[in-house]
């Protein structure tokens, strides 16, 4: 094609690939060995989870430098991964929504019970796709979890049961979200009875789009981010929040206001964060070796009593802090992660057959806030 | 010296060489990306016009104009008109008071765009210390839910944010009118309407101009303000967009020809306001 070297260069002085990303296949597997444990340790993750404090000791130990670069929003680590200078980062985060997607776009590298053996400890509900692939190799490590649900100030409102409780008309300028196509499409989703897994393009534009559209009528504001939502709840400006996490009602309780995050009785999103390494990672030893220290057991359970999240390790959870062990069902934590929270794999970004396109859920969204 | 050899010494100097690089070619290279397509997140090269079609032919992109010239133009002209107001006075009115109003109208730019808008969010809120004041002094019984996550809210923060701009833009402009044109306009019969109508406008018509199109510019690519202040439907803005596009969806294609649809849409603005002010008399007809 004519001009495509300049457009090949031009793309290259952005920061961007002019090929349609590396294979995963090729990625995984490297027989290079790796170096010694030690030096840089670049983490692209979401604020918390680098463990900065708790892993202190275990840095001197291996005499690894930390660098940190916080997420926003899930959507924008592909943008950074595979931005201008992209490539600098050892370790970043998906979840079982975006996962999949991470594969196909060459952002993953499939990582070996060998080279971190942490990854046979993880709860049954994970040692499937999208996390383990057929192949027995690993897309990264699900090392925490709970879910997207929706959370309710307990002083102001009385606690919701479905998701259809919130299109009350007396609600209407009482309720937020979070600005993000994804998690909002898949909450509406599930409210009206549709696996967001299975959910058709006529889905979309249909029932799941008349949803938000009511849900729109109720918003008062958008939350940018998750510290927003907090804030939004915190100085009373909403009393719903959807997307909401239960880790917000620690948030809230420190600064005087009662909120409680619950699973509707439609469901609610499961997510389980997981640390993953990319191809492109220039210290896969330090990345590797953080992997397996976060599956520690009691490294695990430290971190998600912190968190008053799951554990993606089984050994962990009867370390748990008191607090931490209250927030789910330990006693039937297989049927409550296969059952009542629906981890669901994203929306695929080339058409299959009559499934909405991520193309199409982003448009969506996009429809719905500018009508 | 010509004005084609002038253009060749500003090319050639190092004003011109940094231009060059940090405008012309960013922009150049945005340009040839509004007509590549995206494939898994990859702007792939080739010469498409569908991305400019989506954004000329979809309704959406058209309630997300309409939202953004919603929001600036109120903002540009309250922004304006309210600098010229203390423009004004600081030229022509104040005695001793105006060093300290300058000085204040300079501190007012320092301050951090993000701390303003949370500022604005604490003041505004439910809870915050507009409705408080308005209930206590009775005139509402209930918060106001307009003061915040509205339309209203974003001009209001926007404008609080450019005037200081205006008025020193403006002030220049003012201060440099020989006071004794407007003594003279007195003496000779005209009303203080007249006076600054015939007279003091149309000698500051340029500076008007500019300010105004520079608020406009500017609040219309705003994607902060919109999106803290703004509700759902008001924080859907050609700004928000582009951001989404650029940084979100990575749809660098679909994000370029938004861009540059807005940029031509500017252009209409630059078009329609300076004919709009050259048949009011407000802008020289020589003006460039």
């Amino acid at each position: 094609m004519a001009g495509g070297g300049a457009a090949a260069a031009l793309m290259a002085a952005c920061g961007l690939s002019s090929d349609s990303g590396s294979s995963p296949s090729a990625a995984a597997g490297s027989s290079s060995p790796l170096p010694p444990v030690g030096g840089d340790l670049n983490l692209y993750t979401w604020e918390g989870y680098d463990l900065t404090k708790q892993f202190k000791d275990w840095r001197e130990e291996n005499d690894i430098t930390q660098h940190l670069k916080f997420i926003t929003q899930p959507e924008e680590v592909p943008t950074v991964l595979k931005g201008a200078g992209g490539d600098k980062w050892d370790l970043s985060y998906g979840d079982n929504v975006v996962l999949t997607d991470y594969k196909n776009l060459g952002l993953i590298t499939p990582m070996t019970l060998d080279e971190v053996p942490g990854l046979a400890g993880l709860l049954p509900a994970f040692q499937v796709d999208p996390w383990k692939n057929e192949d027995g190799t690993y897309n990264g490590a699900p090392w925490t979890w709970g879910f997207t649900g929706l959370t309710y100030n307990t002083d102001n409102v009385p606690e919701p049961e479905s998701w259809q409780d919130i299109l009350d008309p007396q609600y209407q300028g009482r309720v937020s979200t979070v600005d993000g196509a994804l998690n909002n499409v898949g909450l509406a989703s599930l409210a009206v009875g549709i696996d967001p897994d299975e959910l058709t393009t006529d889905q979309l534009q249909g029932e799941v789009k008349d949803y938000l559209m009511q849900l729109k009528g109720q918003i008062r504001a958008l939350a940018p981010s998750i510290g927003d939502q907090i804030s939004l709840l915190i100085s009373g400006d909403v009393d719903y929040m959807v997307c909401g996490l239960a880790f917000m009602d620690a948030e809230t309780a420190a600064k005087g206001v009662s909120t409680k995050t619950i699973v509707p009785s439609e469901g609610a999103i499961g997510w389980a964060d997981t640390a993953f390494i990319p191809p492109t990672a220039p210290n896969k030893q330090n990345a590797f070796a953080w992997i397996n220290h976060v599956l520690d057991p009691e490294q695990n359970a430290e971190a998600n009593s912190a968190f008053l999240q799951g554990p993606g390790v089984a050994a962990a959870i009867p370390l748990l802090s008191a607090k931490a062990k209250a927030q789910y069902p330990y006693d039937d934590i297989d049927n409550y992660l296969e059952n009542t929270l629906t981890f669901n794999r994203g929306f695929p970004r080339e058409p299959e057959g009559d499934r909405a396109t991520y193309d199409q859920v982003i448009q969506t969204w996009e429809e719905v806030k500018g009508s | 010296m010509s004005l084609s050899r002038r253009l060749a010494a500003f090319l050639i100097s190092p004003l011109g060489l940094f231009l060059g690089l940090a405008v012309l070619v960013p922009v150049s290279m945005l340009f040839a990306f509004s007509f590549f397509h995206l494939h898994l997140l990859e702007p792939v090269p080739g010469f498409t016009v569908d991305n400019y079609h989506a954004v000329v032919t979809s309704s959406l992109y058209r309630k997300y104009a309409v939202n953004t010239f919603l929001i600036a133009a109120p903002t540009a002209i309250l922004s304006v008109v309210a600098g010229y107001a203390l423009a004004y006075f600081l030229a022509f009115r104040a005695k001793r008071s105006r060093r300290f109003l300058l000085i204040a109208t300079v501190i007012a730019l320092m301050g951090s765009y993000l701390a303003l808008i949370y500022s604005w969010r604490t003041l505004s809120g439910e809870h915050g210390i507009f409705n408080s004041l308005l209930q206590a002094m009775h005139l509402t019984d209930e918060p106001l839910g307009v003061l915040l996550f509205s339309r209203v809210a974003v001009v209001t923060a926007e404008v609080n944010f450019f005037l200081p701009f205006t008025t020193l833009v403006l002030f220049s402009s003012l201060s440099s009118i020989p006071p004794g044109l407007e003594a003279a306009a007195r003496d000779l019969g005209a009303s203080r309407s007249m006076t600054l109508r015939r007279i003091l406008l149309p000698l500051s018509g340029t500076a008007l101009f500019g300010a105004t199109l520079f608020v406009f510019f500017l609040s219309a690519g705003d994607y902060i303000t919109p999106v803290f202040l703004g509700g759902i439907g008001s924080s859907a803005t050609f700004g928000t967009l582009i951001a989404d596009q650029l940084s979100t969806t990575l749809n660098y294609p679909l994000g370029a020809a938004i861009a540059f649809v807005m940029l031509a849409l500017f252009l209409v603005v630059v078009v329609g306001l300076r004919l709009g002010m050259r048949a009011g008399g407000l802008l020289p007809r020589h003006t460039g």
